[in-house]
């Protein structure tokens, strides 16, 4: 049984590393879109997680992070035509330090005034962005395709976001046990007291937001490669926030797998309502009622839920 | 010189309609504690109501505002039962709360999306394309009986809060939840009473933003944002703050939108919030919410 | 004198899913008795006036007041049948003013000529609080603040009134005071079950004392015997043994 801890996830690694060798016998592109899809959104989710979960932040304007993450990548493909792939990391570093200088001023309030100002920073980056000209405006910009056979074509995203995805997962490991994630924990309960224990209070929340900021902005690098095309509208959208918000409480907040979870009930309940539904206006009303039933009746999620009981399967009991 | 005047006008007129969206926003924020982030949506619903009456059967939309207002008192108390009465005085009220009002902004947002489509709508009353002259300054008709119903409303509401015996009782509990049941009050009444009431407040102003915006669905996102600001700004749970707050923020939009570029204009809104959070961190949340 | 008015029986209680605070108390009051419960902190004074008025409540026991079965009711339905309570925080609306808090005071009233009245009757015995119909409760200095909250105490002619620290804050003038009015209250016939930290000062204004410790009523005695009793004087009140 304890070996079923460790055995389950490197199963389910190695068949995700393995998958796209299928490709060699059929082509499998759209199950590997809807995994490179729920990779990406557990980078988000799991960044997210970091100052939502632990430090008690509810952020509903962390696509902002990812937007800019796409257009550094975006601007750097199209002007100076180096590869996205290159930019991962500048675009994570540019993504952080923007979302440093955001939590250095958003941060100092709590509880609704951060959820308002996080749509605050959304909206205003929408203006900014539809009306700034050397990145296409509202018409965004365009990136170069990758010169790949269509079968391989998605492989680079697909490793690229795999990785990213066990780099947020295990930084969201280390967050919750680390003395960092202590901290961070003691912050979100009581900013006074946190300061008298002697806690730098305004480091360890900007640190850990710009920290996720960077996570998200990396993933916004491969994204743009992945979308070809980049808009305003594509990213500064609350719906985004919305489903990175609704996935990590519908998995649990503040543990280190919730957000896993989350991320593919909810991406698997999506594909369900788009066969039968097709992609109409009820899918936001679906979300909606997600969100208010899950907030309702299970406000810790799935995993926090099942801990509560002490029926949580081992290989998702990581704290 | 004018041409300022003429903008500042406007901006004072509109103004006032986002004074009346904002007050009962603050209304619930000021007696429930919770941030209503479904509010603007209980708008456009009105603004729907009212957009529909005037088609069908060529209501005129400020007539309307009765209608408006008791279709979203109505659909407020059915969301306050459903969705905010289970979890009054739990521990994680505010935030939670929060997200609680996100998701039926979704709900409703879907809703109407799914009957009305992303079209862009505007009723278009008689009164719609006339305008006024004073002197050389020219005003807007439509502008102008939206800011003079909107000031009516507020001014009433103004008053059933200071002399009424249940607005005071509203004032008391907003003040402190314990202390206003201490002396009989039945909180939890008061608090249904307030929601209905903030959210009939969203209908009336969604009957005169019918005539004086064009909407759609999605439009409510953009609302969230500014309406926020002005209650923020306002100092949270104060009436006369948020209506300061918009009728100053307005006119700067307006402003802003006469010599830089109109899609510049909501810019204001969003950048004052983020000033206050820079210079007064607090916000006046602190006050309740620390 | 002899009639009991408010009785507990066996009345546990505690908060959310913490442990138990008061453990099967039983307590009665009579009419017109001033009533002081003292003992250390963590006793659970304060929790019973809370159990009583339902701001908390009980997890077992009931509580009759006037023979009725109160728990189960929710504070306001309780304050409603004529028991009023002054908690430590003072309980005024700090940004209403003073005519709205005496209002507010009589919410229940259904009758607003009679409120009116009262309100007048009221003013007479506070005549500084008629100086201050317009000014906001919390900007007042702390002595006008609380006969601001003892005529607001009086409006509704309590049956019933729980006082928790009546001197917690309060400048020594400022707490005679208080407990003149405690005593002027009770004269007219209404019950008064008090929490005082000050025990002393609790007590000489009483007429039974209820010592209270580790959420159980330790003994109940008259006043005065409580004030001479030796051993209480060591445990609760704060003098040193002598030799």
């Amino acid at each position: 049984m304890t070996n079923s801890k460790y055995l389950v996830p490197l199963l389910a690694l190695l068949m995700l590393t393995m998958f796209p060798l299928v490709q060699f016998f059929s082509n499998q592109n759209y199950i590997i879109h809807l995994l490179l899809y729920a990779f990406f959104y557990i980078i988000m989710t799991s960044s997210w997680n970091i100052i939502g979960g632990y430090g008690g932040f509810i952020s509903i304007g962390h696509n902002a992070f990812l937007c800019v993450g796409a257009y550094v990548a975006g601007y750097a493909a199209v002007r100076y035509g180096i590869s996205p792939f290159y930019l991962i990391g500048l675009s994570g570093l540019v993504a952080g330090i923007f979302g440093f200088i955001v939590g250095l001023i958003t941060l100092r309030v709590k509880g609704p005034s951060f959820i308002i100002s996080s749509i605050a920073l959304i909206m205003i980056m929408r203006i900014v962005f539809d009306h700034w000209d050397l990145v296409g405006g509202a018409s965004g910009i365009t990136l170069p395709f990758n010169s790949l056979p269509v079968q391989w074509s998605k492989l680079p995203h697909y490793y690229s976001f795999l990785f990213l995805a066990l780099a947020a997962i295990y930084l969201n490991w280390y967050v919750r046990h680390s003395k960092f994630g202590l901290a961070l924990r003691a912050v979100s309960h009581d900013e006074t007291r946190s300061a008298v224990a002697g806690i730098n209070v305004k480091m360890i929340k900007v640190t850990a937001f710009a920290l996720s900021a960077f996570l998200i902005g990396s993933a916004g690098a491969v994204w743009a490669d992945y979308l070809t095309y980049i808009r305003p509208n594509m990213f500064l959208v609350i719906l985004i926030a919305a489903n990175i918000v609704l996935m990590v409480i519908l998995g649990g907040k503040g543990t280190v797998t919730g957000p896993i979870v989350g991320t593919v009930i909810f991406i698997l309940f999506n594909e369900i309502i788009l066969t039968f539904f097709g992609a109409t206006e009820l899918n936001i009303l679906l979300t909606g009622l997600l969100l208010v039933i899950t907030l309702l009746y299970f406000p810790d999620g799935i995993v926090g839920s099942l801990k509560n009981k002490n029926i949580l399967p081992k290989f998702l009991d990581w704290g | 010189m004018i041409y300022i005047l003429q903008v500042i006008i406007l901006g004072l007129c509109l103004g006032l309609v986002y004074a009346l969206m904002a007050t009962g926003l603050t209304l619930i924020f000021g007696v429930m504690r919770i941030v209503n982030l479904a509010h603007p949506i209980f708008i456009l619903c009105g603004a729907y109501v009212a957009y529909w009456l005037f088609v069908l059967y060529g209501l005129d939309p400020i007539l309307a505002i009765p209608i408006a207002a008791i279709v979203c008192g109505v659909l407020g108390a059915i969301v306050y039962k459903l969705v905010f009465e289970k979890d009054a005085g739990s521990q994680k009220y505010s935030e939670m709360t929060v997200l609680l009002t996100f998701g039926t902004a979704m709900i409703l947002d879907g809703t109407l999306s799914f009957f009305f489509k992303n079209t862009q709508r505007v009723t278009s009353p008689s009164y719609a394309t006339d305008a006024f002259f004073i002197g050389d300054i020219f005003l807007p008709t439509a502008q102008l009986y939206s800011g003079l119903v909107s000031l009516s409303l507020i001014v009433a509401l103004a008053l059933f809060l200071k002399f009424s015996t249940l607005g005071v009782a509203i004032r008391a509990t907003s003040l402190s939840r314990v202390n206003a049941e201490l002396v009989g009050i039945n909180v939890k009444f008061v608090c249904l009473f307030s929601f209905i009431l903030g959210c009939a407040l969203a209908g009336c102003a969604g009957s005169l933003v019918s005539f004086v915006f064009s909407f759609f669905p999605a439009k409510h996102f953009e609302w969230i944002a500014v309406l926020m600001s002005l209650v923020v700004l306002g100092g949270m749970g104060s009436i006369l703050g948020a209506v300061t707050a918009a009728i100053v923020l307005s006119v700067l939009a307006s402003l802003v939108g006469a010599f830089l570029a109109p899609s510049w204009s909501t810019m204001v809104f969003f950048l004052a919030l983020f000033v206050i959070l820079l210079i007064r961190p607090q916000g006046m949340f602190g006050k309740y919410l620390s | 004198m002899n009639d009991v008015i408010l009785k507990l029986n066996n009345v546990t209680a505690g908060y959310q899913n913490g442990p138990d605070i008061l453990k099967s108390v039983d307590l009665t009051l009579k009419k017109g008795e001033i009533k002081c419960i003292i003992g250390p902190n963590g006793a659970g004074k304060s929790t019973i006036l809370k159990a009583i008025a339902g701001i908390l409540r009980p997890r077992n026991g009931n509580v009759l007041f006037n023979d009725r079965d109160l728990v189960g009711l929710e504070a306001y339905e309780i304050m409603r049948q004529g028991i009023c309570f002054l908690p430590q925080d003072r309980a005024l609306f700090d940004t209403l003013n003073v005519s709205e808090n005496l209002w507010m005071a009589g919410y229940t009233l259904h009758d607003k000529k009679e409120l009116k009245l009262r309100i007048e009757e009221v003013l007479t015995v506070f005549p500084i609080l008629k100086k201050r119909l317009s000014q906001y409760a919390g900007t007042m200095s702390g002595g006008e603040q609380q006969q601001l909250i003892f005529a607001r105490a009086i409006i509704l002619k309590p049956q019933i009134m729980l006082i928790d620290e009546p001197s917690l804050g309060l400048a020594p003038s400022i707490v005679e005071q208080a407990f003149k009015h405690i005593e002027e209250i009770a004269l007219t016939g209404v019950s008064i079950l008090l929490v005082e930290q000050n025990a002393r000062r609790g007590l000489s204004s009483s007429h039974t004392g209820v010592v209270m410790d580790l959420g159980q009523v330790v003994f109940e005695k008259d006043a005065k015997e409580v004030l001479n009793d030796e051993r209480i004087q060591e445990l609760y009140l704060g003098k040193r043994k002598s030799k």
